[in-house]
């Protein structure tokens, strides 16, 4: 079936994590679904052809390419995954711009691929709590949350199974277990840190990183195990790390009722005011530019919480003046991404004849600790966890340590350098009003589209958790023995976590929210919305799995509804 | 050509087919200005043995081979070409002739007529203070981009070009495309080599 002639079960718009789910669980429940994805094709495997490659085949061996960047990447230059090996998959910013007022910049790091973001992203993967699901109600900050740890976590498991996870149960209740695949080993002096990390203060834990990393096979996929070669983000052909394409996409495509078609960007919805309903999406290539029209029963937004946020505020009509299912004011506000770049690292003496073997892709994680009780006395609200890894200083750091040069400098290089831990927190960020994107009243993209606009700043509260981060960080390696701390703050802007979200956010009341319990408009009965855009709060850990399992349950009730005739 | 340097230039990839261009010519027979920049996107041969010699200086063959075996002068040779900003080159390109300079003015010779003890009088001369704290090693920008002095853009281009080698790769380091599993708690001895990242 092409896309020209008939009319979709279901429209998915956006093939990144949350596309790749709603692709998966449609088609698995027979329903005939057409994914469309902005970004170029890219075949798993083939297409990534920064894999393994090594330092001497890389363009001035790695050095970045810097008129290049500055011109056409100015954004996406910034990420640590951003380089000659992976900017394949990245957005060029110069053909994709948008616009912020440069004294509140906002970094949108995007992919520009089948795929989306799952090829580039962390991979950590960590369940929220009902301390998260009921923040907001409890102190006040935004609207209270339709669900609760109890109608999200058997959706949790559905995904954990799928996607594979490997983590340590930790029994904590501010972080849930999951179904887990064997856990990645701590290094000796990680294992070291976390012990004086628990004896000194006994509500801190440290765990391995719970990844979504395949350890050990998987039943009922034939996805590789990871064999440790590090850079996870430059593509992985075995498919041992969870991407749409190692996973989701091929599932979908296997019942036979996918059609996937790339570098086709949506500009808008189109609203029938007699049936309530969105009656088709308008679709523009983007190698031709030519524009149509695709029609499909139900209408997944999986583009990224700006860029669903960007679809529906570009889909004005007389029944909809502010953009499609915006009656409450709220679709664009509320923006939120986690406080990022800000920890301690710290130089430790011993362990010297220890060097770990293989490139782990995975770190150490420090849950949540702070305001788990309510009668903390903090200045500031929620908390925030960490992310870390210990490692020997290298030969690149130790040369530019190390003075003089000749056979006795390159003899001293050939030993690591002492131990290194680092982390660093991700602070949860409260859902503001002022925080937001629009669309632009002029400027417009080379497809007539209006530009994003943004307009976001930390709060005190999250500047004070920047605060507290470093200090806490110093703290926890200064108790494990750390001979040098310093303290970090890159001071980095909205967005430069990646983990953006909150602009189509879920409530219990059409008045001030978009999307109800079940990720559907409260005003577009046919209209789901399933990426970031959903979250009504941030929490502290990475969101992407919250992404999957709500997406996940989505389709299951939208499904249901479709087969009562309810959409 | 004198033997030498016909090898020189091979180590650096260009010997097959190179055509000195006039300018580079003259420059070669009368005494180069080494501070002067690349002609037609090379720089003069004076300039690149210069470079070659200061590298295997930094990084020698010793029971693995050194800098000029690892391809390390033509790696510099193409960063300060094509990579450098015209401003990063002039610093490096008068970096070379201050060397050269420092030469006439202690022994009344060229770099290259010295002995590898002389030499490294001169290159010492020029290595900054310590600043030593592990920790602030992130000072110096990929390629030591920017005003960073000569000496720095010297030493880093060096010691990136070396141990980004395939060379040195599989002689110096350790290359495990794919390890496998990890192990942390992999002993370190003195057979060990750092791995290849």
């Amino acid at each position: 079936m092409s896309a020209q002639d008939a009319e979709f079960d279901a429209i998915v718009v956006g093939s990144g994590i949350s596309g790749g789910w709603a692709a998966k669980e449609l088609t698995e429940r027979g329903l005939k679904t057409l994914v469309l994805e902005r970004g170029r094709p890219l075949e798993h495997g083939a297409g990534y052809v920064g894999e393994h490659q090594p330092a001497w085949k890389t363009p001035y061996r790695g050095l970045p390419l810097r008129d290049l960047y500055q011109d056409q990447y100015e954004i996406q230059r910034t990420s640590y995954a951003f380089s000659e090996t992976t900017r394949h998959f990245w957005n060029n910013d110069a053909e994709n711009p948008y616009d912020y007022d440069p004294d509140k910049p906002f970094e949108w790091l995007r992919a520009g691929v089948v795929g989306g973001r799952s090829l580039l992203w962390a991979r950590q993967v960590y369940r929220w709590s009902d301390l998260d699901f009921e923040a907001n109600l409890k102190d006040g900050h935004g609207i209270d949350w339709p669900i609760r740890y109890a109608d999200i976590a058997p959706w949790y498991s559905h995904v954990e199974r799928f996607i594979g996870v490997s983590g340590a149960q930790e029994g904590l209740p501010q972080l849930p277990d999951g179904e887990f695949l064997a856990p990645m080993a701590m290094n000796v002096l990680e294992r070291h840190v976390r012990e004086q990390i628990e004896a000194n203060f006994p509500e801190r834990t440290m765990t391995i990183g719970r990844t979504a990393v395949l350890t050990q096979p998987l039943p009922g996929s034939n996805r590789g195990v990871c064999h440790y070669c590090g850079p996870c983000h430059r593509g992985c052909s075995v498919g041992a790390y969870f991407s749409s394409q190692s996973s989701t996409l091929p599932a979908a495509e296997a019942t036979g009722n996918l059609t996937l078609e790339a570098n086709a960007v949506v500009a808008s919805l189109e609203h029938d005011p007699a049936t309530g309903r969105v009656r088709a999406v308008q679709v523009i290539d983007t190698l031709s530019g030519a524009r149509r029209t695709v029609r499909g029963k139900l209408i997944f937004l999986c583009a990224s919480a700006i860029g669903s946020a960007q679809i529906l505020l570009n889909s004005k009509s007389e029944a909809h003046p502010n953009g499609l299912a915006n009656g409450s004011g709220a679709l664009g506000r509320y923006l939120m991404d986690h406080t990022y770049g800000a920890g301690a690292r710290g130089i430790f003496a011993g362990y010297e004849d220890f060097y770990p073997r293989g490139s782990r892709p995975n770190g150490i994680y420090i849950p949540r600790y702070r305001n788990l009780r309510d009668d903390e006395e903090l200045p500031f609200l929620r908390g925030y966890g960490y992310q870390g890894s210990a490692s020997r200083l290298g030969w690149q750091s130790m040369a530019r340590l190390t003075p003089g040069f000749g056979a006795e400098f390159k003899a001293s290089l050939r030993e690591p350098g002492p131990w290194i831990m680092s982390i660093g927190g991700f602070g949860e960020c409260l859902p503001n009003a002022e925080n937001r994107m629009t669309l632009h009243p002029a400027k417009v993209d080379r497809y007539g589209i209006p530009l994003v606009s943004f307009d976001f700043r930390w709060s005190e509260n999250e500047l004070a958790i920047i605060e507290q981060i470093q200090l806490d960080a110093r703290e926890m390696l200064a108790a494990a023995g750390a001979k040098e701390i310093s303290t970090y703050n890159a001071e980095k802007v909205g967005g430069s976590a990646i983990h953006e979200m909150g602009t189509a956010r879920m409530g219990r009341d059409p008045a001030d929210s978009v999307l109800n319990a079940f990720n559907q408009a409260h005003e577009v009965p046919n209209l789901f919305v399933t990426d970031g855009a959903a979250m009504t709060s941030s929490s502290c850990v990475n969101p992407s799995i919250t992404y999957m399992a709500l997406t996940a349950r989505a389709v299951d009730y939208a499904v249901t509804q479709l087969k009562d005739g309810a959409v | 050509m004198d033997h030498r340097r016909r090898d020189l230039l091979k180590t650096l990839g260009l010997g097959a087919g190179l055509v000195l261009s006039p300018s580079c010519q003259r420059a070669f027979e009368s005494g180069a200005d080494l501070s002067a920049p690349p002609v037609s996107g090379t720089l003069a041969a004076e300039q690149l043995e210069l470079i070659s010699t200061l590298a295997e200086l930094i990084i020698p063959s010793t029971d693995t081979p050194g800098a000029i075996e690892a391809g390390v002068p033509s790696f510099i040779h193409q960063i300060v070409v094509d990579w450098y900003t015209q401003a990063e080159q002039q610093i490096f390109l008068d970096g070379l002739a201050e060397l050269e300079a420092g030469a006439e003015r202690h022994w009344g010779t060229g770099f290259l007529a010295l002995d590898a003890e002389q030499q490294s009088i001169l290159l010492t001369e020029m290595e900054p203070p310590s600043e030593g704290a592990p920790g602030s090693t992130m000072r110096v920008p990929p390629g030591a981009a920017g005003d960073v002095p000569f000496y720095q853009k010297l030493k880093e281009l060096t010691v990136l070009g070396y141990y980004t080698s395939e060379l040195a790769a599989r002689t110096e380091l350790d290359y495990q495309p794919v390890p496998g599993h990890y192990d942390g708690d992999a002993r370190w001895d003195t057979e060990s080599r750092q791995w290849v990242r």
